[in-house]
């Protein structure tokens, strides 16, 4: 008799045995298929069930310069003004980034279900960063000799929610060029975004990242330059040809790094086609991309992407041979055109 | 005890160096060793987050520290701060 041991007896074995005439077995095979359908009703209704959708809220949290993430909320979505200039900043530029990205792409915030948009500002002592944690963001004060306040600057805040759009659609993986080109679209919203806010047009703008983030004592204008990658600051190794590639580890393989050699190729694509419509082929490629994506395959779906757009009179007609031209410059022709 | 930090990654990207002479004991760097990781040890998807190098040398013995941004413990990065800003 099988009585309870028959659940971990295999199910081809229950059923020779169930054929031979034991009832238990027979009784225990035909509950563990009711289990299973209940489970995979279950599943089906889950999986059917329509997500529930936020409005893409905003949360500025102070984290008081400890090393803690949400300390204290200081301004929700249409609360006052705090008084406190990071508070209202990280506010104001991260309802223009999300503004942006829902404007332009009809991208319902980060995850286009209209999640939460939290930022911790004043983490820590002295902190030289700003990050994505994969929910949230997060940004330091500076060490105020060479860095401040990574939350007021508006291509800071749109490269670290920029992050979380990647992780979304792309999600590539941080690491090597898949990683390299998770900076870069980061860098590429970044730099749009920053062009944005301050009205500025293509003869205007700098292409520089984190400008504002430096000091004068910094030996350096910003932390990158997509215009000329390797020239920002004393320490910019950034390539802006594929002859130049990184090849050591530091940098989970030189994602900052290596980064610059797309961000040049869209620097030239913007010269020859402009800002919006290289944002709408870039934005479009990253749905497309994959998480082990390479620099290759980038190219090759840019080219894919703008031949669409264009065809559907989206963009400009000469995009395909601008953004080709332009990765060319770099040291990655298409192998398509 | 002689410091040595490097960062290195993060949104900005390139290494730093800060070098110094701190007065910790070496029950505090054991402690140090030892003590709760960050609150952000959870979070799988992390980026721009930083990685810390933290050499300190007592007369012969060199003692090395290494964390990620997920891993490094709250004490040791305001140690860290401290040293930074001092």
């Amino acid at each position: 008799m099988c009585k309870t041991k028959c659940q971990i007896i295999p199910p081809h074995i229950l059923e020779e045995l169930a054929k031979r005439g034991n009832v238990s077995c027979k009784k225990t095979l035909n509950d563990t298929g009711r289990i299973a359908e209940r489970r995979q009703t279950a599943l089906n209704h889950l999986l059917l069930r329509n997500p529930i959708l936020g409005d893409g809220d905003r949360f500025v949290y102070d984290c008081e310069n400890k090393y803690e993430q949400r300390v204290t909320l200081v301004r929700k979505e249409n609360g006052e003004v705090t008084g406190d200039v990071t508070a209202d900043k990280a506010y104001d530029t991260s309802g223009f980034v999300r503004d942006y990205f829902r404007e332009t792409f009809g991208l319902n915030s980060i995850d286009d279900n209209g999640l939460d948009i939290i930022s911790n500002i004043h983490y820590g002592e002295n902190y030289n960063n700003a990050f994505w944690d994969g929910d949230e963001m997060t940004y330091g004060d500076g060490d105020g000799k060479e860095f401040t306040d990574f939350a007021s600057a508006i291509d800071v805040v749109a490269h670290e929610l920029a992050h979380g759009v990647t992780q979304f659609l792309a999600n590539l993986e941080y690491q090597s060029q898949s990683g390299a080109l998770n900076e870069h679209f980061s860098d590429v919203f970044g730099t749009v975004i920053k062009q944005k806010y301050l009205n500025q047009d293509l003869s205007e703008a700098d292409w520089l990242i984190g400008d504002s983030v430096v000091t004068d004592e910094f030996p350096g204008v910003a932390i990158r330059s997509m215009k000329a990658p390797g020239t920002a600051n004393e320490f910019d190794t950034q390539p802006d040809h594929m002859d130049n590639y990184y090849n050591g580890t530091a940098d989970n393989q030189g994602v900052h790094i290596n980064s610059g050699i797309p961000n040049k190729a869209f620097y030239l694509s913007c010269l020859e086609i402009g800002i919006d419509d290289c944002a709408l082929i870039w934005f479009e490629t990253l749905k497309s991309l994959w998480r082990t994506a390479n620099f290759n395959d980038m190219v090759e779906t840019l080219v894919s992407v703008a031949r669409d757009l264009a065809s559907d009179s989206r963009i400009s007609d000469r995009a395909v041979e601008a953004v080709s031209k332009s990765f060319s410059e770099v040291g990655l022709a298409p192998i398509v055109v | 005890m002689h410091y040595k930090i490097k960062i290195t990654g993060g949104f900005v990207g390139f290494a730093r160096t800060y070098e110094g002479e701190t007065d910790i004991s070496l029950t505090q760097l054991k402690a140090l060793q030892r003590i709760s990781k960050s609150n952000l040890r959870d979070k799988k998807v992390f980026r721009d987050g930083q990685q810390y190098n933290l050499t300190l040398t007592d007369n012969e013995q060199v003692y090395t520290l290494e964390f990620t941004e997920q891993e490094i413990p709250q004490d040791l990065m305001n140690l860290i701060s401290s040293l930074k800003g001092g």
